[in-house]
C-alpha cells in the first residue's frame, strides 16, 4: 500500500512536471515578459516591454523614411500602414518621413511602447514632411547607415496579428505586433533567423529577408503559417 | 482504487494546467473579437458611420496652425433605458459598453488598442471627418462617448506672436487635458437605433475649449474637450447617397478569398476612398458624404468585389455637374453588376527600367469608364474611375496580400476575355498605362497576362521609367558638434504646385559639414521644366520641429534631362541659411469653401494654407497663414479651386527673430551671411500681417 501510494504520487509529480514543461512549450517566452509585448528569450528575469515604430494614416500612402537610433540609421520606403521594430535597439530614436503624394491624405508617425502610444505626429500636406523622436532623450544627429543591413519584412496577411522571434547567434528579441511589418537588425552578429507565430488566421505569411541598403536586395523569402521560420542563407 | 487515487492526484493539477492553458486562450479570443470588430463591416451586420464636426474656442482661430487630437474610440452604451430615473451616464468599466476603435490601417495596435486617430480640429470647423465605420451589436444605445489618449491627447501648433510673446510659435505644443478623468460623453436625446443591414449615422460634435496657454518653452496647452450630437445630425455637412446593385447575383454573401460586395466613393479623379459601404442582402447600400455646401463636392462611385463585374459613376444623377450638396439625399444605381464571375489575380514585379532594382511603393489601379461616357481610359485615365488598386512591396512584387476575408483588390479581379486598363504610378517615374488579363488563383503576386509588358511578356511585370536632376545643396554654416541638419529636395512640375517628387533619403550635413552637398532626384523623364525646391527638417528645444528654421531656397524651370535614365544639372542652390521661425497670417475677401493661399519664392510654390473656417462652420472666418521662415522674397496668390486668382502679392517686410545667444533652443546657429550677428541662435519669432487679399 505504501509502495502504491508512493507510485501514484511519483507518478501525479512526474506528470505535473511533463504538464509544466509542455505549458513551457505551448505558451512562448517562458520566464519571460508574458504581456505579449517584448522581452529578451533565454533565461533572463522578464524585461520591459519594447518600443515599437509606425507609420499610419491613409492606408496606401507612398512614403519615403528614415529612422535613425544611437547607433545606426536605415531607409525604409513603402506604403502606409507599417510596422517597424529594431531588434538590439539604443534609444534615442528618430524618424522622418516624407509622404510621396500630392493629396491631403493623412500620414501619421507612431512610437508606442508595449501598446501605449508615447508620441504622435501627422501631415496632411501634400509630399508633407513629418519627424518623430522617442521622448526623453534627444537625437541630436542622424547616424551613419547601418552595416550590416539586415532586414525581415513580413508584408502580410493584412492586420495580422502575429508572435515573433528574431534572433541573432546572440540573442533573441521578441514582441506581438501585425502585418505588414519590418525588423531592422542593428548590429546582428552570425546569422539572423525569425520565428513568426499567428495568433489569427488572416491568411497566410509572406516573409522576405534582404541584405543591403534600403531592403530590396532579397536574399531569401518564406510563406505559410501559422508558424513559419526564414533563416539567413 | 490505487488507478483511482493516482488519478484523483493528477485531477488538482491537471485542473491547474487546463485553466493555464485554456485560460489565456479564452481571453486572446475575447481580444481577437475585440480586433476583428475592426477591419470592415458586415453584409448583414449592423453598421455604425462615426464621424466628427469640431469647434475651438478660447483662442482665435487665426492664432492656431495645427490643432490635432488623438482619438482612440468611440464607445456606445445602451443604459440608461429610456425612462428610468436618476440613472446618469455609464462608468468606464461598464460591461455593456461597445467601441468602436481607429479603423485598422489608420491605427495599427494589439489587443483591442487599434492606435489614435489624429483628428485635425482646424479643418474639422468646416469639414466633416469620417472616423471608422464598425460593425456593432444591433441595439437602442442611449450613451456616447469619446475616448481620447489620456497620456497623449494631442499637440498645438500656434502661429507666431505678432507683438512678441513669451513662448516661441511655429513649434509644438502639447497638450493635457484640464480633467483627464472625467468622461467625455452624452446621453442622447434620442436613443441610437442599430439595426441588421441598416448603415447607422453616428456625426458627434468634438469641442476643444483652450483653458490657458502654455507660459514657459515646452510647457502645454491645457485643453477641456467635451462632445455632443453634431447639429441637426451633421446635415449641414453630410449629403447621403443610396441605391441597388444588379442585377441581383448569387454571389452577394461573400465567402473567404472573395471581398465582399461593395460601393465606394473616392475623390474624383482619385483613388482616395472617402466611404465603403457592404451591399446587403437586398442589393441595397447607402453610403454618408461629406459634402461642401457652396461649391458642392464631385465624387467616384465603383461597385467591386463579390465575385461581381466592376460599374463605375462619377458624380450623382440629378444634379448640376453631378455635385452633391449637404442635407441633400441623392439615388445611384447600378443596373449592370453581373455576379458569379470567376476571379483571378494581376500581379508581378515593378522595377526601375534605369537601375533594374525593385520599386517599392509603386501604385496600380483599374481605370474603368463610369456609366454614360465612352472614355478610353488608356489614352484619357483622368476621364476614369479608379475601380482596384495595389501597391507593391519591398521587393517591387505587387499586390501586397490582403486577407482570406478582404483580399486585395488585384487578387479578386473578374476575369473577363478583354483586357482591363492598369494605370501605374510612382513619385518621380513615368506613368504607364497598360493592358492586363487577370488569370489564375485569387491570391499571390503571380497571376495575370499583360502581353505589353516591357519586362517578360506575358506576365504582368513593368519596369517604370524616370530621369534624374543632380545639384548641390549648401548651408551658410556647418551644424554643432554632435549635430546634424536634415534636408529634403522636392521637384514640382514648373508653374504649378503639382508636387512630383522628394528625394527618398534627406540630405544630411553632420558637424563640420557646411557643403556644397550633392543631391540626385528621380523625376519624369518627359521632356518638361521642374520647380525644386530644399528645406531642412530641424530640431526645437531637442524635439523635432514642425516647421523649418532654415530658409527654403528654390531653383525655378529647370530643365529637365528629358529621355530615361538620363540626368540633367541644376544650378546650385543658395546656401541655407539659419533664420528661426516666422508666420505670415491675412484675410481673404469674400472666400469660399474652394478659396485658399499659395505661398511661393522665386516662382515657386511652397505651401498652401486653407482659407476661413468656411461655411458651414459655426463661426465662418475669412483668415490663412503659413508658417515659413523669414525671408524677403515671398509672394502670395490666391486661389480659386486651385487656379490663380487675383494678382500675386509681395510679402511685406517680415519679422526677424532677433539673435540671442542662449539659451539656444534650435540646432541652427547663423554664421552671418543674412544675419547681422555671428554665430548665434534666432530668438522667438514675430508673425507678419498681410493686407486682405
Amino acid at each position: 500500500m505504501r509502495f502504491n501510494r508512493s507510485r501514484s504520487r511519483i507518478i501525479g509529480i512526474a506528470m505535473l512536471w511533463s504538464l509544466a514543461v509542455a505549458l513551457c512549450g505551448i505558451l512562448p517566452a517562458c520566464n519571460n515578459s508574458q504581456t505579449g509585448f517584448g522581452g529578451f528569450v533565454g533565461n533572463t528575469p522578464p524585461v520591459p516591454p519594447s518600443t515599437g515604430f509606425k507609420v499610419l494614416g491613409d492606408v496606401g500612402v507612398p512614403f519615403a523614411l528614415t529612422i535613425s537610433n544611437a547607433n545606426s540609421s536605415w531607409n525604409v520606403y513603402g506604403v502606409v500602414p507599417e510596422n517597424i521594430w529594431i531588434v538590439n535597439n539604443t534609444t534615442p530614436v528618430r524618424m522622418i518621413a516624407t509622404k510621396l503624394a500630392n493629396n491631403n491624405s493623412l500620414l501619421s508617425l507612431e512610437i508606442d511602447n508595449g501598446g501605449t502610444i508615447l508620441t504622435l505626429e501627422s501631415t496632411t500636406a501634400a509630399y508633407g514632411l513629418v519627424s518623430i523622436q522617442t521622448p526623453g532623450g534627444t537625437l541630436n544627429t542622424i547616424q551613419p547607415q547601418a552595416v550590416p543591413d539586415l532586414r525581415i519584412y513580413v508584408n502580410g496577411p493584412l492586420g495580422q496579428r502575429f508572435q515573433a522571434l528574431v534572433e541573432d547567434s546572440n540573442i533573441g528579441f521578441i514582441t506581438n505586433t501585425r502585418a505588414p511589418a519590418v525588423f531592422l537588425f542593428d548590429g546582428p552578429e552570425g546569422k539572423v533567423d525569425g520565428q513568426f507565430t499567428q495568433t489569427q488566421n488572416f491568411g497566410s505569411f509572406s516573409i522576405n529577408m534582404t541584405s543591403g541598403v534600403n531592403g530590396t536586395n532579397e536574399i531569401t523569402t518564406a510563406s505559410g503559417g501559422p508558424f513559419v521560420i526564414i533563416r539567413q542563407p | 482504487m490505487r488507478l483511482s487515487r493516482a488519478t484523483l492526484s493528477l485531477v488538482a493539477p491537471l485542473l491547474i494546467v487546463s485553466f493555464l492553458v485554456i485560460g489565456p486562450i479564452l481571453h486572446s479570443r475575447r481580444l481577437l473579437g475585440a480586433a476583428t470588430a475592426t477591419p470592415s463591416p458586415g453584409p448583414t451586420s449592423a453598421n455604425v458611420q462615426v464621424g466628427f464636426i469640431t469647434t475651438i474656442t478660447g483662442v482665435p482661430p487665426s492664432g492656431l496652425q495645427n490643432v490635432f487630437l488623438n482619438v482612440v474610440a468611440v464607445r456606445l452604451n445602451p443604459k440608461p433605458k429610456p425612462g428610468v430615473k436618476n440613472q446618469g451616464i455609464p462608468n468606464e468599466g461598464d460591461a455593456s459598453w461597445k467601441a468602436i476603435p481607429v479603423p485598422l490601417g489608420v491605427g495599427l495596435g494589439l489587443s483591442g488598442k487599434p492606435g489614435d486617430l489624429q483628428i485635425d480640429m482646424i479643418a474639422g470647423q468646416s469639414k466633416f471627418q469620417t472616423f471608422n465605420t464598425a460593425p456593432i451589436r444591433p441595439n437602442s444605445y442611449s450613451s456616447v462617448e469619446v475616448v481620447l489618449d489620456t497620456a497623449v491627447p494631442g499637440n498645438i501648433v500656434p502661429v507666431c506672436s505678432s507683438g512678441g510673446g513669451a513662448i516661441e510659435g511655429c513649434a509644438n505644443y502639447p497638450m493635457v487635458l484640464q480633467n483627464p478623468g472625467n468622461q467625455i460623453s452624452f446621453i442622447s436625446a434620442n436613443q441610437i437605433v442599430t439595426a441588421k443591414n441598416t448603415l447607422t449615422q453616428l456625426p458627434l460634435q468634438l469641442n476643444l475649449a483652450i483653458v490657458s496657454k502654455p507660459t514657459a518653452p515646452n510647457a502645454p496647452y491645457v485643453v477641456n474637450v467635451t462632445t455632443g450630437p453634431a447639429p441637426n445630425n451633421a446635415s449641414q455637412f453630410l449629403a447621403s447617397v443610396s441605391g441597388s446593385v444588379g442585377p441581383a447575383s448569387s454571389n452577394f454573401t461573400s465567402k473567404n478569398t472573395i471581398r465582399h460586395l461593395e460601393v465606394s466613393a473616392e475623390l474624383a479623379g482619385t483613388n482616395s476612398i472617402v466611404a465603403t459601404s457592404e451591399v446587403n442582402g437586398s442589393g441595397q447600400y447607402t453610403l454618408f458624404l461629406p459634402a461642401s455646401a457652396d461649391l458642392g463636392s464631385l465624387y467616384d462611385f465603383f461597385v467591386s468585389g463579390g465575385a461581381a463585374t466592376y460599374e463605375a459613376a462619377r458624380g450623382v444623377p440629378g444634379s448640376a455637374g453631378g455635385l452633391m450638396f449637404p442635407g441633400h439625399a441623392y439615388t445611384q444605381n447600378f443596373n449592370n453588376v453581373v455576379g458569379d464571375q470567376t476571379v483571378g489575380t494581376i500581379g508581378g514585379k515593378i522595377t526601375d527600367f534605369c537601375s533594374k532594382l525593385p520599386l517599392p511603393g509603386a501604385t496600380l489601379e483599374i481605370l474603368q469608364a463610369p456609366d454614360g461616357s465612352s472614355a478610353n481610359c488608356a489614352t484619357s485615365p483622368a476621364s476614369c474611375v479608379s475601380v482596384a488598386f495595389a501597391n507593391s512591396d519591398n521587393g517591387g512584387r505587387y499586390p501586397l496580400p490582403g486577407t482570406f476575408q478582404e483580399p486585395n483588390y488585384l487578387n479578386n479581379v473578374p476575369e473577363l476575355p478583354t483586357p482591363y486598363t492598369v494605370q501605374i504610378t510612382a513619385p518621380g517615374y513615368d506613368s504607364q498605362i497598360i493592358q492586363a488579363i487577370p488569370s489564375g488563383n485569387p491570391s499571390g503576386v503571380n497571376g495575370g497576362q499583360c502581353a505589353d509588358s516591357n519586362v517578360d511578356p506575358p506576365n504582368c511585370d513593368f519596369a517604370l521609367t524616370t530621369s534624374y536632376i543632380t545639384g548641390n545643396v549648401s548651408l551658410t554654416a556647418a551644424p554643432l558638434p554632435s549635430n546634424s541638419t536634415d534636408v529634403q529636395v522636392f521637384a514640382e512640375q514648373s508653374g504649378t504646385n503639382n508636387l512630383v517628387s522628394a528625394l527618398n533619403v534627406p540630405l544630411l550635413f553632420t558637424s563640420g559639414q557646411q557643403g556644397p552637398t550633392s543631391y540626385t532626384i528621380n523625376v519624369p523623364s518627359q521632356p518638361g521644366n521642374f520647380d525644386l525646391f530644399a528645406s531642412a527638417a530641424d530640431l526645437f528645444d531637442g524635439q523635432p520641429d514642425p516647421y523649418p528654421g532654415h530658409s527654403i531656397v528654390v531653383e525655378q524651370k529647370v530643365a529637365g534631362a528629358g529621355a530615361a535614365c538620363q540626368t540633367a544639372t541644376a544650378p546650385d542652390f543658395d546656401p541655407m541659411d539659419c533664420t528661426g521661425h516666422a508666420s505670415i497670417v491675412g484675410t481673404a475677401i469674400n472666400p469660399d469653401s474652394g478659396t485658399s493661399v499659395e505661398l511661393l519664392k522665386g516662382g515657386v510654390a511652397l505651401m498652401q494654407s486653407a482659407v476661413g473656417p468656411a461655411t458651414p462652420a459655426p463661426s465662418v472666418g475669412n483668415t490663412w497663414s503659413f508658417c515659413a521662415p523669414p525671408d524677403d522674397s515671398y509672394t502670395l496668390q490666391r486661389l480659386e479651386q486651385g487656379a490663380p486668382s487675383g494678382p500675386a502679392a509681395t510679402v511685406t517686410p517680415m519679422a526677424t527673430p532677433m539673435p540671442t545667444n542662449s539659451p539656444c533652443p534650435t540646432t541652427c546657429f547663423n554664421a552671418g551671411s543674412q544675419s547681422a550677428s555671428s554665430g548665434t541662435c534666432p530668438g522667438l519669432c514675430g508673425t507678419t500681417i498681410q493686407p486682405p487679399l
